[in-house]
């Protein structure tokens, strides 16, 4: 049996892992087929402020055109709006898929280009040695205690918020971790014999770096990588929460941003990303666990 | 040691010097040491743990880590002296023309790929070839090796080999090249008897077949009876005696080769060394051997002896043969 078809096999047994691997692929699905099924995240309608999903309704005072003032009114929920709408009238549900898109967005390529810098910056730290690993393994350090969330404050201060510029700032200072990881574990690949034994044969340094260092650690690489999916999410949110994400967009944070305020009359604006938050969150974990322990030697 | 242009030396190794610069000083763990292999013979190189043999190995193909290094020395093979070479020359040379059998079989092999996979990789990192000509050549090599059913084990992974087969894989690989030195790094230590024997029997069977040098390096002395032609040993680095198989077991010259041979089993007169192999970073002054030789008189402790050659092919380094 091949190795892939064995892990999947010992994946498949952890049932929080399968039910992560679920929801991703249904959000995957959500995120890619979902604009095509719903209403513009955008389209602002202030006849339909704050509704309420179908079966609740919301007393508040709103516009009347004709009467050319503010009257009070009873909002009802309808299904036209299946999750109710935002302080603005913009449908939910629609805002919830375009969230889900940015956060998958994030999530992956973020986390993709973390893995690839630290990756590659601890294999060439541990295989090479020396004082090509002291360069790098003091850069990480320096990279590490610096503060994050203020590094990104500057560049959005900087060069405006785009969600381009929020993915890579995400990637290019999250890898620490990553380069640590896969330095240790290299490490303790390169003295074994079967990479000695490869260079007895003729293998090149890529070659070696390539075709057996990187696969000996992919098992590590994937479950770190799974795990740092949810991380990527909340720090979007959260930059997106404090009013520096990208306005162009509506994710999660956003929408959390816009909600806070009417948290007592309109609660299902901040609830509702929450929640997918919250569960996206949980996904990705239950699925990296699951990884973690199917890689995990001997268990059979 | 041997004249130098006799026929069909493929190797000739001089004055070679491998030093460990660590934080309590320097480990002289191959000190000036010179021996040829001549083609499609079995060298061996016998030595207790921490002898040189390894590193010795090692060096050859310079795959030697930091903190060691070639110090000094020549290496020539095919003309050339190795130690000249471009990193990127080197790699042409090991695996194609000198190849290598590591001692542990169980963690000569990558986990995470085929044996198939794994030898074809050592053909095609040298060699042009497809990936379909690289499969058939596969086969042909397992079942050189023989491993029953080639066409299924090629798809199954290390873990799934027995300590033999392993090595059998891994001998597979080394030849997969055909090359014209393979360095056997104590490649059967690991393993059982009854599977040692017919290992060592392969190996005997495919230097005929290939007409290529093995060095085959142990500390067994059962196994260098088996299979050597001729035999070096190496006490704290450098190399004490070489001569013909036959001339060492029956006239042993060195004390220390008189000794370890009077280990086995059946002898008689066994001579029990004092003490134990001094440390590398300071050897003894004079001959490195005085401190345990049952035999050693003044000149010892002052003088380091040379390498003399007592009877033709014998070469000795000690005081009491010059």
């Amino acid at each position: 049996m091949k190795l892939t078809a064995y892990y999947w096999e010992r994946t498949k047994r952890y049932r929080s892992a399968m039910a992560g691997l679920e929801f991703i692929v249904f959000l995957i699905i959500l995120a890619a087929a979902g604009p095509f099924f719903t209403v513009s995240p955008t389209h602002v309608d202030f006849n339909e402020k704050n509704m309420p999903p179908p079966g609740f309704m919301l007393e508040q005072s709103m516009y009347n055109a004709s009467s050319g003032g503010f009257v009070t009114t009873v909002q009802h929920g309808s299904w036209a709006h299946p999750l109710g709408t935002d302080g603005m009238g913009r449908d939910m549900l629609a805002m919830l898929i375009s969230g889900a898109r940015v956060s998958l967005l994030v999530g992956l390529l973020a986390t993709g280009i973390a893995i690839i810098i630290g990756a590659l910056i601890g294999i060439t730290s541990a295989y090479f040695g020396g004082a090509m690993d002291s360069i790098l393994m003091r850069a990480t350090d320096i990279f590490m205690t610096f503060p994050f969330l203020l590094l990104l404050i500057l560049i959005v201060y900087l060069f405006g918020s785009s969600l381009t510029l929020i993915i890579l700032a995400i990637g290019l200072t999250g890898w620490t971790g990553t380069a640590r990881l896969v330095r240790s574990e290299t490490l303790s690949l390169r003295t074994r014999e079967f990479i000695i034994a490869s260079k007895a044969l003729g293998a090149s340094h890529l070659r070696i770096i390539f075709y057996h260092l990187l696969p000996n650690i992919l098992s590590s690489i994937i479950v770190l990588a799974t795990l740092s999916i949810p991380g990527a999410i909340l720090a979007e949110a959260a930059l997106s929460f404090i009013g520096l994400g990208d306005p162009q967009v509506a994710s999660w944070g956003n929408i959390l941003n816009a909600g806070q305020g009417s948290l007592q009359t309109a609660w299902w604006v901040t609830v509702e990303p929450g929640m997918m938050l919250f569960f996206t969150v949980l996904a990705f974990n239950f699925l990296g666990e699951g990884l973690r322990q199917a890689f995990e030697p001997g268990g059979d | 040691m041997d004249s130098e242009n006799e026929l069909g030396t493929v190797l000739s190794v001089t004055g070679l010097c491998t030093y460990f610069f660590t934080k309590k000083g320097i480990v002289k763990a191959v000190d000036n040491v010179s021996f040829d292999v001549r083609k499609g013979e079995i060298m061996c190189i016998v030595g207790e743990s921490g002898s040189g043999k390894t590193v010795t190995a090692l060096s050859l193909l310079r795959l030697v880590e930091h903190p060691g290094r070639i110090v000094e020395g020549k290496i020539m093979f095919d003309g050339k002296n190795l130690l000249d070479l471009t990193l990127r020359e080197m790699r042409d040379i090991r695996g194609k023309k000198i190849a290598m059998i590591f001692q542990d079989p169980h963690s000569s092999l990558d986990p995470v790929f085929t044996i198939g996979e794994q030898i074809a990789e050592a053909m095609t990192a040298h060699k042009g070839i497809t990936k379909g000509e690289a499969k058939a050549r596969v086969y042909e090599l397992l079942k050189l090796v023989d491993i029953p059913e080639p066409e299924r084990r090629f798809h199954e992974y290390p873990h799934q080999f027995s300590g033999g087969m392993k090595q059998r894989v891994m001998i597979a690989m080394a030849l997969s090249c055909k090359p014209l030195i393979l360095i056997a790094d104590e490649p059967t230590s690991s393993l059982d008897v009854t599977i040692q024997a017919l290992i060592l029997d392969m190996f005997i069977e495919l230097r005929k077949k290939f007409n290529m040098a093995i060095i085959y390096i142990t500390h067994d002395l059962w196994v260098i009876r088996y299979i050597s032609d001729r035999v070096a040993v190496m006490y704290l680095g450098i190399i004490v005696e070489s001569a013909d198989k036959k001339e060492i077991f029956e006239n042993p010259l060195h004390p220390y080769t008189q000794a370890l041979l009077s280990s086995l089993p059946g002898k008689k007169g066994r001579i029990l060394l004092k003490g134990e192999v001094p440390s590398p970073v300071n050897p003894p002054e004079g001959c490195r051997f005085h401190s345990r030789c049952p035999k050693r008189f003044d000149r010892c402790e002052k003088i380091e002896p040379e390498m003399k050659e007592v009877v033709s092919g014998h070469f000795v380094m000690c005081h009491l043969y010059s």
